[in-house]
């Protein structure tokens, strides 16, 4: 595993009687993409302003490559920490053409020439090629992005913070922009931390995920086991569509209105215990029968996928996913039978 | 060395405690302008605590009583004439169709750099018992025509055609901000487009006429020119007389200080009656030009209603100042001597806007981007100048300066401190909405890129802030030009303006020699004012 870059241990944030964010500890590894996934105001981006140092927070600590940029009696001005942060609005300074924008932060002593080194490497890296002398205004919300990025990686940043960098642009840009973030972050070799409240901007830009709501972080882990192994409700949720059905443990399987499922770590739960069963959309599989148990209530064509909403016999609704063609209609009777390979994740009753 | 070494200790002592958390660069000028804001009022609260009870008697006398009555009857009238005279103005050169839009609106707003005092000697120039019009009518009958007209009519006449600009201003913006969908809600009920006017339109120019009807008044309460020359006893000629024939300060500061609580007053009846209401719609869809009269038949009544307005407001003083500079120079007036005055006039009023714009940046930077009780009592201070006249602020730094003596006694210094206080509130507007539009990310984003906090605000918010800045010089320019009282009391010896020069010329009634100061006066604050009106109002007319 590659060392910590950055830790952050212990951080707590009140504004007056709200906590913004408890006593949350993440750390960032080198060379990693790291995303905080979470609903707006969960305090994601109050964390990414205290990691910059444009916030302070009440209590915790916070170092970067070994050396303490924020505690109890240091504090590390933001212009000396060395962290860049690509704001959500891009904040591009408007009086300035994009050449002068990418430069404004390479330190002064350095000569034109590799001044213009920086340049030509950073519009190259992010295809901006022949917009140097254009300002801001002139600019599309892509390359206005872009030039977001290049100037903060033209002062060479330990860390690169994002903050929602994708949410201002429009649905076909953000897929094709989310690769090629991925893409110039990874060849440029910037740890960064890239904060969105889109799963799926998560999952396909990041190497590991954290999932946060309410100020406190639930899990890190890669996108794949977030979502099939998610270890808390919220982060089940946060990852994905979930429905929840009730259950009791009964010999490491969970007996339910659906029948006796495949419980992903048996051994943890014991005999008798109320829990409940997260279902997601593609867990079940859908076999039309005149005597089926469970009734068809409702369909949503998506265009990839039609989701069919499903009352139990207990009266529970769960989504399920079809993905063929299918004559299936509300108030039609149908049976539940798990996936294959299903392991299902169960959370003790609160 | 001792105060490097104290400055750095407390450097070091603030950027480690910081209270505030609030840069240096920002609390320290705001502490100072709060310091050199509230002295005046400090020393004329000492100054009338000091008064025998033999004043205070003095000044409950009826006599008194009635300085106050008239002031403030003065004041409310200029401010309703005003209003007559601007809103329909503002109607016209702003929501109907009228040709030459542009020159009406730059025609309407200049008055504004005509001082007080000139307007009044203008006006007593053409009607007193040897004046113009006498001249000129008894040149053909044989006739008495004009009666003197009493203080209180030429008074209401000359600061309501010189002041309503003030509230043709602020009705102008509220007619342009206001959100044309209401009005054609009511086209679709039926209206028609008087009731339109009256039902829809009028209700929503409230606030605006409340405020410049605000400003209109404070403008008339300290105003000390026009008055004293057309003989109209109010409470600024009454301090002025008190301090300057009997010498009698306690007196004058105890005036100053009733005055002040009326103008306070004043501004806080204002805000009450506005109270927080929001009369604008905030509909977040694209911004649309707003809605225009066709005038129709009336495009030649509402034409000639422009035109009588500027022949008063514009014409006739030009045309008056015009004839005594020809009859001056026919009697061989020598114009070179008026250079000294321009420089003078214009180092003054440079001097005063640099050092009002140094200090109304970092004050408008706390009170927009760190707001808090600190702050808000700041600003409250600040706007100190507003309520309190120039003659009692004048009055005041002649004291303190004569306290502290040389170097500061009748310094230019102190005069330019004075010129600063007085027009302070003035610059804090433009700076602090302008600042408002500017996003506070670009700053930040100045710091992660490694520039320390002075250096982010100096690259990025200060660049952004150049309009604003720029507006609020220019006012700044316009108001110290044309400022009397402050100059009168606190120039050094022998340092004398153009505004001094109209004085002393027409309060001795030498016309012919007041008329080319004058003329320079209006001409340079009339450049200025186009310059900004110009390039403010290009982009949206």
């Amino acid at each position: 595993m590659e060392p910590s870059l950055l830790t952050c241990d212990n951080i707590t944030k009140r504004f007056g009687n709200n906590l913004a964010i408890n006593k949350l500890n993440i750390d960032l590894r080198k060379n990693e993409i790291l995303s905080i996934l979470g609903p707006s105001g969960c305090g994601k981006t109050t964390l990414l302003r205290i990691i910059a140092g444009l916030e302070d927070p009440d209590y915790g600590n916070i170092s970067i490559n070994n050396r303490i940029i924020h505690s109890k009696s240091i504090r590390v001005p933001t212009s000396k920490r060395n962290v860049g942060l690509v704001f959500q609005d891009y904040a591009l300074f408007p009086h300035l053409t994009v050449k002068e924008n990418i430069l404004f932060g390479t330190p002064r002593n350095i000569n034109n020439q590799t001044k213009s080194l920086i340049l030509q490497d950073l519009l190259e890296l992010t295809k901006l090629f022949d917009l140097e002398y254009r300002y801001p205004h002139e600019l599309s919300g892509g390359q206005q992005q872009r030039v977001a990025l290049a100037r903060t990686l033209a002062t060479k940043p330990d860390i690169l913070l994002m903050d929602e960098p994708l949410s201002n642009l429009d649905e076909s840009l953000r897929y094709t922009l989310r690769k090629e973030l991925r893409k110039i972050i990874k060849e440029n070799g910037t740890a960064t931390i890239f904060v969105t409240h889109d799963k799926e901007e998560a999952f396909s830009i990041s190497d590991r995920v954290a999932v946060m709501s309410d100020g406190v972080l639930h899990q890190i882990d890669t996108p794949d086991k977030l979502y099939f192994w998610p270890e808390t409700k919220e982060t089940a949720i946060l990852s994905g569509t979930c429905e929840f059905i009730t259950g009791i443990i009964n010999d490491g399987k969970v007996r339910t209105s659906l029948g006796n499922l495949v419980i992903r770590k048996p051994y943890e739960y014991s005999n008798g215990s109320n829990v409940e069963v997260g279902i997601r959309p593609s867990d079940f599989n859908i076999h039309v029968t005149p005597n089926g148990k469970c009734t068809v209530l409702d369909k949503e064509f998506t265009g990839d996928d039609t989701i069919f909403y499903i009352q139990s016999p207990a009266g529970e609704i769960v989504r399920c996913k079809h993905k063929i063609y299918t004559s299936l209609f509300a108030g039609l009777k149908v049976n539940l039978f798990p996936s294959e390979h299903t392991q299902f994740n169960v959370f003790m009753k609160t | 060395m001792q105060y490097k070494l104290i400055i750095g200790v407390f450097a070091t002592f603030y950027s480690r405690h910081n209270p505030l958390k609030v840069p240096l660069w920002i609390i320290l000028p705001c502490i100072l302008a709060a310091l050199f804001v509230i002295l005046p009022l400090l020393y004329l609260g000492i100054r009338a605590a000091q008064a025998e009870p033999e004043t205070w008697r003095w000044i409950i006398r009826l006599q008194t009583l009635h300085i106050i009555f008239r002031s403030i009857i003065l004041a409310l009238s200029v401010s309703l004439l005003s209003t007559l005279i601007s809103l329909p103005l503002a109607f016209i050169t702003t929501k109907t169709n009228i040709p030459f839009k542009k020159v009406f609106v730059v025609a309407s707003m200049i008055p504004i750099v005509i001082p007080s005092y000139v307007g009044a000697y203008i006006f007593i120039s053409i009607s007193s018992p040897n004046g113009l019009t006498h001249q000129f009518i008894s040149r053909f009958f044989e006739l008495e025509l004009i009666s003197n007209l009493s203080g209180f009519t030429s008074s209401l006449l000359v600061l309501s055609f010189l002041n309503y600009p003030y509230i043709y201003i602020t009705l102008r913006n509220a007619f342009r901000n206001m959100d044309s969908s209401a009005e054609e809600t009511g086209y679709l009920m039926g209206f028609k487009s008087p009731e339109i006017f009256y039902r829809i339109i009028l209700p929503q120019l409230k606030p605006a006429i409340i405020s410049g009807g605000l400003l209109v008044s404070l403008y008339t309460l300290s105003d000390f020119g026009a008055v004293s020359l057309l003989k109209y006893k109010t409470f600024t000629w009454a301090i002025y007389n008190q301090f300057e024939m009997n010498g009698n300060t306690n007196t004058a500061a105890i005036l100053s200080l009733v005055l002040y609580v009326i103008a306070t007053g004043l501004l806080y009846f204002e805000s009450f009656i506005r109270g927080n209401k929001k009369y604008h719609l905030s509909s977040s869809g694209a911004e649309r030009p707003s809605s225009q009269f066709n005038l129709g038949k009336y495009k030649i009544p509402c034409i000639l209603f422009c035109i009588i307005v500027f022949s008063i407001s514009l014409a006739l003083p030009t045309i008056v100042l015009a004839y005594w500079l020809l009859r001056g120079l026919a009697e061989g007036l020598n114009l070179y001597s008026n250079l000294q005055l321009v420089r003078n006039s214009i180092i003054l009023s440079s001097a005063s806007s640099i050092l009002v714009i140094i200090t109304a940046i970092p004050l408008s930077y706390l009170v927009t981007r760190h707001k808090g009780l600190i702050s808000n009592t700041i600003e409250k201070l600040c706007y100190i100048g507003f309520a309190l006249p120039s003659v009692s602020v004048a009055l005041a730094l002649v004291f303190i300066g004569a306290k502290i003596g040389q170097p500061m006694y009748q310094s230019l210094f102190i005069l330019i401190i004075g010129c600063s206080i007085i027009a302070l509130p003035a610059a804090l507007g433009p700076i602090r909405s302008s600042l408002l539009q500017i996003n506070p990310r670009l700053e930040e984003s100045a710091t992660t890129l490694g520039k320390g906090k002075f250096k982010a605000a100096y690259h990025t918010t200060f660049r952004l802030l150049k309009p604003g800045t720029g507006m609020a010089a220019g006012l700044i320019f316009l108001l110290t030009m044309k400022e009397l009282p402050m100059v009168l009391m606190l120039s050094p010896l022998n340092f004398s303006t153009l505004t001094t020069q109209i004085w002393s010329y027409t309060s001795e009634a030498f016309f012919a020699q007041a008329a080319f100061p004058a003329l320079l006066l209006i001409v340079i604050s009339s450049l200025i004012m186009m310059i900004f009106v110009t390039s403010t109002e290009s982009k949206k007319i």
